[in-house]
């Protein structure tokens, strides 16, 4: 396998930015090295190097995706959100589920739904969108504990863990989309 | 320690010492270990970049003999996570040095 080969199975599928930060670095190492035989050798298999660099990183289809219109995507969810609210609150009135606990529920999403516009409104666009999309499955997952009730032992610790994959999921996203802004030029 | 993990502590001990591009980090990790640790070279990149967007090192461009190279350095940041590495490495050394026993 020769450089660029090597270089277009690995790097070839990134952003413009990221493809030209790798390519330099790559080309870079591989001359120090001497600059010859199987750059396989050297830096190992192509499709396990872009594996590794996918977690890091959009590819450059993600990336547009996220970039073309990326609004409208976070803007669907809202309407979700608010049936469910009015869902909970239809539930208590109707004397099925506690009318206090559909309050509260529909009181813990809005405020956490207001607290993540509020917060990532200064963001660049696509970091900005990105992350609310998210931020509403946060939103969605939380509302449920009070409806649901504090005390239910089976449904408590799995929405729990639900829970936090959705805030995991939030924060490794940002970081992608963070990282793949910085080498594609845009402030993130 | 995850091989992963031992890489990274290995990227931020050969940086302590002094700012250096990707290329030689991975000589003085091979050199330093006398070959007994090589990692493919490959995967040595998206370690670095990992390290930079944690702020555990930081990266300039510098032309040397009319070559662009990136020279990573490592932050005090790094600096604090190599510290708590190490320790953690000489505990788990410790550990199994005790279960282990001496040849000797």
């Amino acid at each position: 396998v020769n450089i660029e080969t090597w270089l277009s199975e690995a790097t070839g599928s990134f952003p413009a930015g990221v493809q030209q930060r790798l390519a330099q670095e790559y080309r870079a190492h591989w001359e120090e090295s001497g600059g010859g035989g199987d750059v396989a050798a050297l830096f190992g298999k192509p499709g396990v190097v872009r594996r590794r660099l996918k977690r890091l990183y959009f590819d450059a289809q993600q990336f547009q995706r996220l970039q073309e219109n990326p609004n409208s995507a976070a803007f669907l969810f809202v309407p979700l959100l608010i049936a469910l609210g009015l869902g909970r609150l239809g539930v208590g009135l109707f004397g099925i589920d506690s009318g206090f606990l559909a309050i509260v529920s529909v009181v813990v999403g809005a405020g956490l739904w207001l607290i993540i516009w509020a917060l990532t409104r200064p963001w660049p666009a696509v970091r900005r969108d990105s992350t609310r999309i998210m931020g509403h499955m946060v939103v969605a997952t939380a509302m449920q504990f009070p409806a649901i009730g504090w005390g239910n032992r089976i449904t408590n610790p799995a929405l729990g863990v639900l829970l936090l994959f959705a805030i995991a999921t939030l924060f490794f996203n940002d970081a992608k989309v963070r990282r793949t802004l910085a080498l594609e030029g845009q402030c993130g | 320690m995850k091989p992963q993990e031992q890489l990274r502590m290995l990227i931020l001990a050969v940086l302590e010492r002094q700012p250096e591009h990707g290329y030689a980090i991975a000589q003085a990790i091979k050199a330093r270990s006398e070959g007994l640790l090589t990692a493919r070279e490959g995967t040595l990149y998206p370690v670095l970049h990992a390290l930079e967007a944690e702020g555990q090192i930081g990266s300039s461009e510098t032309e040397v003999s009319g070559r662009v190279r990136r020279e990573y350095r490592l932050s005090e940041k790094g600096l604090g996570t190599l510290s708590k590495l190490r320790g953690d490495w000489k505990r788990q050394m410790t550990a199994v040095g005790a279960v282990l026993g001496s040849e000797a």
